[in-house]
């Protein structure tokens, strides 16, 4: 709770020095903000849940731990900031601002016990990504990203509020948990309730871009500037699949065998329609489009557990290493991008010589996302595929079928990187130390988290 | 001690990997002789009653029933030998060349040798797994960095490929560890599983798959010659050396006594694909020009008669294909080391290119005889003691099985006899006329070989004394 309270107060702070142009510190206040926050994640009660508002907010340890991971990848985002916000000297203020509301917003979905909260939270967190996709104004291609963000996203939240309209109608109340007693009690109006939770499942599956809902990804994270890209495919992406795990593992479990097979058909439509087109791309940002897309199908997996605890780790665990991985692989990216300004894979041609180091680290986050062991990916995945073998044979062997083909195209990175030659003669990348040092950390930490998986989640349960 | 022997190659790696000179070659093969020192220290305190030697045990993930288990029987000690003497081999029998980066190439030899250790010591099944997948990574970039043309598209489908399959074989794991009454991936308790029906038949064709990519048996084959054909030497050494043998003793570890039960009904279709591909590859490698891909088919072939052999269920075929691992592993790396030496002098591997070497090149000649009749399998070379067990196991599962396997010793003689006729004798032509004979370092290699084919066939005992009582209890369990 205070976390959300820190980060809309440093937000306001950050809009102010924004007017009176204090650049200099726009970056060191957000971190500080995020520093604080992700503190509070941490002391806030000792494993107990935390309630605020009349059970409007439940700070669980799920809640906690997400919050966490959610504050640590904006924290690193925002230490991207800076360089990446070079160019574009005007209102660099609003933009962490922004950021940092956003947040605001998805730690509210995570920690909301109460589906208006919940919709509350994903409003918030939605309309300062409406801006940032348009952020970069003179670009045609940013503007049209903002627009469809826009119109997509205000179009799956009709929908969302329509479900929750009708499980109102149906069970009487909007908390998440008497939602929850209310299914196991049978004491409500089937009809409405299936079609309630059938909505909700759909506005969420647009908002998390799994098929067949997933058109506007590739596109808008095409023309969003690179670094709200990462924003979307890690923070939005982790915050709204907790609040689908949340809502379809705890309060609408009891009518699971409606959804199940629904949400296994998504997931082989996702992983599969993804991963395909995913070979297709030329451009490196549209190709982690399609790739974050793919993730989202190999997590749908883990709805279909059989016990709750295992699954919980392994989205958390999951999400932790997609997160890391992705947070790497853009941040390299930025900067191949400003000295090549091609967003294709051509752009990493000879990198290997030109800068090893950046090579090696590329290498290691490709590696991640495709699930090679000894990095934290492949744990994400054991975890995913563990869960759900048991009950979902051939989904699992759809999955199996799909990361080899993922190796595919994020091994032409690699490829690229290492036994191409330079051809275009691209210059040796400028570095920078914030990006030097937020490299450095996600690479240790996938290797780390390849090794020892078990430390994050022994960090919250 | 068995941790020394693992990350003491892994030591020399990441030594390799941050340090560039122009020594890497010497210090990669002094690297290499220190590890094959610690093996030896831990053949002379190994007892070969025990089932396992030098346990290592501690907890990794708990939750997860995952734990670092080590442990090494005989069948594992003779494959960390393979493992550990040709590696040296093979780093020496780079000396003669140069290459760009040739610290990182040789870390790379090392960092495989690091994950080839630990396929043969691992006794826990996610461990297995980790470092299956580890060998992969090394050998893929030692193949796409340094190999020949097209190399990028046929490793890109090497990589995939037994990606791919060893994704099933931890699906297997997976499924098998769920079903363990003590919920662990220690390899006892996965023995212990109580697997039945539809479950046991996965478990063994998901396992069959990823160990059949990594061999290759046929039909599992197709990426096995591109991939011979274009990595550099050394890569093809390690490859068919050792990698394939990864695939032979996850059968025998992992495969058979994991779901013996499933063995009576399938085991003896696996032994006819395994016999089918003896023949297919042979008669394939009897058509081609290019010497590196008929050596690549002929180990298909060698390999499709050891794993005829483990799939014939019975003693003699085990010892038989547990020796002829060994055999094998000596046979192909001088087989190629041999193609290297011919390669590197006249710059092509086509046979109608070639004729009157052994005139102008007499000691190279002696050396290619030896590894070749080796190859053939001749009474005591090394070939001949591994294939007359197999022979024997397959002849006793099914007697017409083993009469066509048979056929694959008189076409084996019949290929090699022929590279070594169409290139050996013969007119001298402008291209082999000016053919030098071998230096030290590369007789140096060959003289090293053909030893190792000739003890090996004259004292076949040496290998059997170590394997037999492992053997032997492994076997017991796939009943």
């Amino acid at each position: 709770m205070i976390a959300i309270l820190i980060l809309v107060f440093f937000g306001l702070l950050l809009l102010f020095a924004g007017i009176f142009q204090m650049n200099k510190i726009l970056m060191p206040l957000s971190a500080i903000a995020l520093i604080a926050a992700l503190v509070c994640c941490f002391q806030s009660g000792d494993g107990a849940a935390f309630e605020a508002y009349k059970n409007m907010f439940l700070f669980t340890t799920y809640a906690r731990a997400f919050s966490a991971l959610l504050i640590f990848t904006t924290l690193l985002i925002v230490i991207l900031g800076p360089y990446f916000l070079n160019e574009d000297m005007h209102y660099k203020g609003d933009k962490y601002a922004l950021l940092l509301f956003s947040l605001s917003g998805a730690i509210t979905m995570v920690a909301a016990q109460n589906l208006l909260m919940l919709f509350l939270g994903i409003e918030i967190l939605s309309i300062p990504l409406y801006i940032l996709a348009a952020s970069q104004k003179d670009d045609l291609h940013s503007n049209e990203a903002g627009m469809k963000y826009f119109l997509m996203g205000s179009f799956a939240t009709g929908i969302l509020l329509f479900g929750m309209a009708l499980i109102y109608g149906a069970t009487g109340t909007t908390e998440i948990n008497v939602i929850w007693a209310t299914i196991l009690t049978n004491g409500f109006n089937q009809h409405l309730m299936l079609l309630g939770v059938f909505l909700i499942l759909i506005a969420l599956l647009f908002k998390v871009g799994a098929v067949p809902f997933h058109f506007w990804v590739p596109d808008v994270y095409d023309g969003t500037p690179t670094l709200f890209t990462l924003f979307m495919s890690t923070v939005v992406k982790t915050a709204a699949f907790s609040v689908l795990f949340k809502l379809f593992a705890f309060s609408f479990n009891g009518m699971s065998h409606d959804w199940k097979l629904i949400v296994a058909l998504v997931s082989a439509a996702t992983m599969l329609l993804a991963n395909i087109t995913a070979i297709y791309q030329v451009s490196f940002k549209r190709m982690m489009a399609y790739s974050s897309i793919s993730h989202v199908g190999y997590l749908m997996m883990a709805l279909l557990f059989i016990k709750v605890m295992p699954a919980q780790s392994a989205i958390l665990l999951y999400l932790t290493a997609y997160s890391i991985a992705s947070v790497s692989a853009f941040a390299i990216f930025i900067l191949v991008q400003k000295q090549s300004n091609s967003s294709n894979f051509d752009a990493f041609e000879g990198l290997g010589k030109r800068n090893p180091m950046l090579a090696v680290a590329m290498t290691i986050a490709m590696f991640s996302l495709a699930g090679i062991p000894l990095t934290a990916g492949f744990f994400g995945k054991y975890y995913i595929f563990s869960v759900a073998f048991t009950q979902y044979k051939p989904l699992v062997i759809i999955a199996i079928l799909n990361s080899a083909i993922s190796i595919y195209y994020y091994f032409k990175v690699v490829v690229n990187m290492w036994f191409r030659e330079n051809e275009k003669h691209y210059e040796v990348v400028e570095m920078n130390p914030l990006y030097t040092a937020v490299i450095t950390l996600t690479s240790i930490a996938i290797i780390v988290l390849g090794i020892l998986p078990n430390l994050i989640i022994e960090m919250f349960w | 001690m068995a941790i020394i022997l693992l990350f003491l190659p892994l030591l020399f790696a990441l030594i390799h990997f941050l340090f560039k000179g122009d020594f890497a070659k010497k210090t990669a093969l002094i690297s290499s002789l220190i590890v094959l020192g610690c093996n030896i220290v831990l053949l002379t305190q190994f007892d070969s009653n025990h089932s396992f030697n030098f346990i290592e045990h501690s907890p990794w993930i708990h939750d997860l029933g995952i734990s670092f288990d080590l442990g090494i029987d005989g069948l594992s000690m003779l494959m960390l030998l393979l493992t550990n003497v040709l590696v040296p081999i093979i780093i020496y029998s780079s000396f003669g060349d140069e290459r760009k980066n040739s610290s990182v190439f040789y870390a790379l030899i090392l960092l495989m040798q690091f994950g080839l250790n630990g396929v043969f010591m691992a006794l826990d099944g996610i461990l297995f797994y980790m470092f299956w997948e580890i060998t992969l990574i090394p050998i893929w970039l030692i193949c796409a960095f340094w190999g020949a043309e097209d190399r990028i598209q046929i490793t890109m489908k090497f990589f995939i490929y037994t990606f791919f399959g060893s994704l099933f074989m931890l699906l297997a794991l997976i499924f098998t560890y769920s079903q363990t009454p003590d919920h662990s991936f220690a390899l006892q308790s996965l023995y212990n599983a109580n697997l039945s029906g539809t479950g046991l038949y996965f478990v063994y064709g998901s396992l069959f798959l990823g160990f059949a990519i990594k061999m290759p048996v046929f039909p599992f084959h197709t990426w096995q010659p591109d991939t011979y054909t274009t990595s550099p030497t050394q890569g093809t050494m390690l490859l068919s050396g050792i990698m394939l043998k990864m695939g032979i003793y996850g059968v025998m570890r992992w495969m058979l006594p994991l779901a013996p039960e499933a063995s009576p009904s399938l085991a003896k279709w696996l032994m006819i694909l395994s016999i089918i591909g003896i023949v297919y590859a042979s008669i394939i490698a009897l058509q081609k020009n290019d010497i590196k891909r008929i050596f690549a088919y002929s180990s298909i072939a060698h390999v499709g008669m050891i794993a005829a052999g483990l799939f014939s269920l019975n003693i003699d075929g085990w010892q038989g294909a547990t020796f002829q691992m060994i055999a094998h592993g000596v046979n192909i790396v001088g087989l190629f080391f041999i193609v290297h030496i011919i390669e590197k002098r006249i710059q092509t591997r086509d046979l109608t290119h070639m004729g009157g070497i052994a005139k102008v090149a007499p000691r190279f000649a002696i050396f290619f005889m030896i590894i070749t009749l080796g190859s053939m399998a001749v009474p005591l070379t090394d070939g001949f003691v591994g294939e007359f067990l197999l022979l024997k196991g397959i002849y006793n599962a099914h007697m017409w099985a083993g009469i066509i396997a048979g056929t694959s010793i008189i076409l084996c003689a019949v290929y090699m006899l022929r590279v070594y006729q169409l290139s050996m004798f013969g007119e001298t032509n402008s291209l082999t006329s000016t053919f030098t004979d071998i230096n030290m370092q590369e007789t140096i290699v060959l003289a090293i070989i053909a030893i190792l084919v000739l003890v090996l066939g004259i004292f076949p005992n040496i290998i059997f004394e170590l394997v037999n009582n492992s053997v032997q209890s492994i076997f017991q369990m796939t009943l």
